[in-house]
């Protein structure tokens, strides 16, 4: 990947460089449309800063950017006694696996503890859609 | 036309260079138009490919990390899992077809007895649970490698050829890639943890089923890295069989069943086989459906095997499916699949009742790697 890296660097940095000109170049006529002319030279002048505008939004939609991930999951273990059904719901700990059995029960003190269930819940809800987004 | 030929009169340099740009910028899209869309597809690509590359990166760390916890020694730990990493597996030839799937079976004991001796020879410390589970992070981290190799090689590939059909089918793949990479990236982590995973659905099925019709830990060892119990369930003698755990195999279930079978020759009238299959996207997870047919994935030896066996002895087969993604079925386990497993033992159990008859012997299989799952 190091062969091509600077070459892409270097592209990335005329896309941006074409796309602050344009911006520039926009902002000008877009202000002179406004300022300028009579209202019927307006029209053309806002035409161009538009049409900059599409190449502007374009180089910067070409611009890849990182994708951004989050913890969204947690893995919890259930423990249960096998005694009195008490239980206990706790963050996942390495070395956790079901039907390990987790030592003497608080509660009613002659049952035993097991993991019953460990499962991955969701912290926050995920809309499907953003996930798609990666790639427009 | 007014306005232009007014400002062609007023500002005449003004004119020329809006004219010119005019001009420009219809002649980059017209003429570049797809060399541009290709440069942008490349970009998009090389940064995917890049993701990928930290990614397996990421992944040669955790496994490096994971052997460290067991190693012994001044061993060269980080040479032995490139070397594990980049492991090859040379498929049977498929051209003479006739026992093809015995010569892979053959193939793929022989990798996994090589790949874990290396494995125990690098990891002294680690016990057969852990040595099981390091086997699942370098299996995970090596898979995740070898795709990005493989994504390497067709964007540079495409990239060489700048041909913009080539570019785009790589471009429009992205997201199915991502996907796959990401999972891959999650299974490393919760097999790391020793976290159970999606897959191990059918085993989980198999244990809540022994304890709740015998006794606990009715599990003893048997063949192919599985376990096996015998419980009774209205009259019916039922043989359960998964892989052994809580470390992370998937065990031989083909010969299991075999073995079963040859044993109480006669006797079973059905074999019940539960596993995590896949959903379409849209379907909800967790859900669980029925059918016919030996349910479980991997190369296709042990469903061979279960197939042949049940064809001699006239013996019916269900599938009992418990439905999920690819990712869920890599990654540590949704509660829906939790709640999926404790349907799908009913399920078995309304299998039991409806089509045999007391006397009859059945047999269990649970299906999928058993990583975090205590017999
Ligand atoms: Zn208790």
């Amino acid at each position: 990947m190091e062969r091509g890296a600077r070459r892409e660097r270097i592209t990335r940095l005329v896309l941006v460089l074409v796309g602050v000109v344009a911006a520039l170049i926009g902002g000008y006529l877009f202000y002179y449309g406004l300022t300028q002319w009579l209202d019927f030279q307006r029209g053309t002048y806002l035409m161009y800063s538009f049409l900059v505008l599409v190449l502007l939004v374009y180089v910067f939609l070409a611009l890849p950017r990182e994708k951004r991930i989050q913890l969204t999951a947690k893995t919890v273990s259930v423990l249960r006694c096998n005694q009195c059904g008490a239980f206990v719901v706790r963050e996942f700990e390495r070395g956790d696996y079901v039907f390990k059995e987790e030592g003497g029960c608080r509660k009613c003190g002659s049952g035993t503890c097991f993991i019953e269930e460990i499962f991955e819940t969701s912290l926050r809800k995920r809309t499907p859609k953003r996930r798609y987004k990666i790639f427009r | 036309m007014m306005s232009l030929q007014f400002l062609a009169e007023q500002n005449p340099t003004l004119f020329l260079v809006i004219t010119i740009m005019y001009a420009l910028f219809f002649l980059v899209f017209a003429l570049g138009g797809t060399r541009i869309q290709v440069r942008v597809w490349l970009l998009q690509i090389e940064d995917f490919v890049r993701q990928i590359e930290r990614w397996s990166e990421e992944g040669r760390k955790i496994a490096v990390k994971a052997v460290r916890e067991f190693g012994g020694g001044d061993r060269d730990v980080a040479g032995f899992v490139e070397g594990l990493l980049d492991f090859v597996f040379i498929e049977p030839v498929e051209r003479d077809p006739v026992g093809v799937l015995k010569r892979l079976d053959h193939l793929l004991d022989v990798r996994k007895g090589r790949f874990r001796g290396l494995i125990e020879e690098v990891a002294p410390r680690a016990d057969g649970e852990r040595v099981a589970n390091l086997e699942m992070v370098l299996e995970a981290a090596s898979a995740l490698r070898q795709l990005f190799f493989i994504l390497r090689h067709y964007y540079i590939m495409s990239k060489e050829s700048g041909n913009i059909a080539l570019v785009s089918q790589m471009q429009v793949m992205l997201p199915f890639f991502s996907k796959i990479a990401s999972a891959y990236r999650e299974a490393l982590n919760a097999f790391y943890d020793g976290k159970p995973i999606g897959d191990g659905a059918g085993a989980l099925v198999a244990s809540l089923l022994v304890r709740e019709l015998g006794e606990e830990g009715g599990f003893r060892d048997f063949e192919g890295e599985l376990v096996r119990a015998e419980v009774e369930y209205k009259g019916r003698e039922i043989v359960v069989l998964r892989a052994k755990g809580p470390g992370g195999r998937v065990g031989k279930p083909g010969d299991g069943v075999l073995r079963v079978l040859k044993e109480k020759r006669g006797k079973v009238k059905r074999v019940i086989m539960v596993d995590a299959g896949l959903k379409f996207e849209g379907e909800e997870t967790g859900k669980v459906v029925e059918g016919v047919g030996a349910a479980i994935g991997g190369p296709g030896v042990d469903k061979y095997k279960i197939e042949i066996g049940v064809v001699e002895g006239d013996i019916a087969v269900d599938a009992v499916v418990i439905k999920m993604s690819l990712e869920e079925a890599l990654t540590p386990m949704k509660r829906e699949i939790v709640r999926g497993v404790k349907d799908a033992k009913e399920r078995v159990k309304g299998i039991i009742e409806k089509f045999t008859s007391e006397g009859d012997a059945v047999i269990v299989v649970g299906v999928g790697n058993c990583i975090g799952i205590g017999n």
